[in-house]
């Protein structure tokens, strides 16, 4: 059936071009704190090399780290306005894969789920891409994206309903009480109202490890779900600092709704 | 051969996914295994779970001169812009890699507890050589410079902030070569 009808080279065309947005945002944050890589930075040479397994040749300086930093954003660029179809939408994949990969590997630490996810789509278009767009590789990469993106959810809420802490309504009003992914304000609130800090909480699990299978409910359900999901990395973005997220995982809803449609239809 | 080339990706895609799966848990064997991932393709995605992390960690550190312990200095990891953080949050690299660090040595100090192992042996560590490199490349009065860190956790905000020293260090020499004026 509907393999040929459904546009898996256009839904992985479109989740290159958000999730893009957060490479080019994360090259231009490096290079805002170009400082960490310098002599007394967390990510020196110095400090990096006491603790990397990968060969030292390899840690660049922070010029390097800088002018790699500015082709990843070049390349998200590219990506945001052209995407990965045409010839050098295809170049600017690749350099934008291998600089994401350089620059993590490069760090050593200081990675989050939304580097890790935007890699695997990145990496996941390359290969459907390049040398030359495939409508098969691409209808298995947005597959795989679309897999990834369930596994994300349904484990991250999984892990929270077997945690005594998330389940008790502790975990949120804990994490928003710190400074580095909470919020001064909010934290106040759910201090003042603990039940509904226990409610969201709650609310956090449920959506998160039900989220793949109400895509696969009623298309009115399933555009609910995806507007809530929406919604929640953007809260998460502002309540929590958690930017880059905020791309990544919304990039995948496009793969999720082909695979939908795919299997629905 | 597109043929054939499409049947090597979608066979990648389906292993690296398994392996994706098996990585949720913590397994000792699987450890082992994706030790060996060097680009770390192989995701992890228990966000914030099952213990989530509720403190702020500061890393702080001393000289001693003559004998005698000085002020604790802490290292700088930068603090986000509050109202436009949703967008723009360049430190949070720097941040999450002091995490990283600290949250690496207190599970090295919970295993070797495990195993009963002598506590001087957490030296040895990965995340111990990089906070003592971190703390070591800060900037040096005097020479030569004798110098300890420690790792103090905070709890809330503002006036209700509780603070807590979750580590303290050996005392280690910083070398000649690090730590400039």
């Amino acid at each position: 059936m509907a393999m040929a009808a459904i546009d898996f080279v256009g839904a992985l065309d479109a989740t290159v071009r958000i999730a893009a947005v957060g490479v080019g945002l994360t090259g231009m944050e490096l290079v805002a704190d170009r400082r960490a890589f310098q002599p007394r930075g967390p990510f020196s040479v110095n400090v990096v090399a006491s603790f990397h397994r990968g060969p030292a040749w390899l840690l660049v300086g922070p010029n390097t780290v800088v002018a790699v930093a500015f082709l990843q954003i070049a390349a998200a660029a590219v990506l945001v306005v052209l995407g990965p179809l045409y010839l050098i939408g295809q170049l600017a994949l690749v350099a934008a894969t291998i600089t994401s990969m350089a620059l993590r590997w490069r760090r050593g630490l200081g990675g989050d789920g939304a580097e890790q996810l935007t890699i695997i789509i990145l990496v996941a278009a390359t290969l459907a891409f390049v040398p030359k767009t495939s409508p098969g590789r691409a209808a298995l990469a947005v597959a795989f994206v679309a897999a990834q993106s369930s596994l994300a959810y349904v484990t991250a809420g999984v892990a929270k309903l077997v945690s005594p802490v998330w389940r008790g309504g502790t975990a949120l009003p804990a994490i928003l009480a710190t400074y580095g992914h909470g919020h001064a304000w909010a934290a106040g609130m759910l201090r003042a109202h603990p039940k509904v800090g226990t409610m969201l909480g709650w609310g956090v699990m449920l959506f998160e490890a039900l989220f793949p299978f109400l895509l696969l409910g009623p298309y009115a359900l399933a555009l609910a779900t995806a507007m809530v999901g929406v919604s929640f990395h953007l809260a998460c973005a502002v309540l929590m600092g958690l930017n880059s997220f905020a791309w990544s995982f919304p990039a995948t809803y496009v793969c999720l709704f082909a695979v939908r449609v795919y299997l629905l239809v | 051969m597109d043929t054939i080339w499409t049947g090597v990706v979608g066979l990648g895609f389906l292993l690296w996914w398994i392996a994706s799966v098996i990585n949720q848990y913590p397994l000792r064997w699987w450890e082992h295994v994706v030790r060996h991932d060097w680009l770390r393709l192989v995701p992890s995605w228990t966000f914030f779970a099952p213990r989530p992390g509720r403190r702020d960690d500061h890393l702080v550190f001393r000289d001693f001169e003559h004998g005698l312990a000085g002020c604790w200095h802490e290292v700088d990891v930068g603090e986000a812009w509050l109202p436009l953080r949703w967008l723009w949050n360049p430190y949070r690299f720097r941040q999450k890699a002091l995490m990283d660090l600290v949250n690496g040595l207190l599970k090295t100090r919970r295993r070797y507890r495990e195993r009963q192992l002598d506590q001087s042996v957490e030296q040895l560590s990965l995340p111990y050589f990089g906070l003592l490199a971190w703390v070591s490349s800060q900037p040096v009065a005097t020479r030569p410079c004798l110098r300890q860190f420690a790792v103090v956790a905070s709890m809330g905000h503002g006036l209700d902030r509780a603070l807590r020293i979750i580590y303290v260090s050996h005392i280690h020499r910083v070398p000649d070569g690090d730590g400039g004026n």
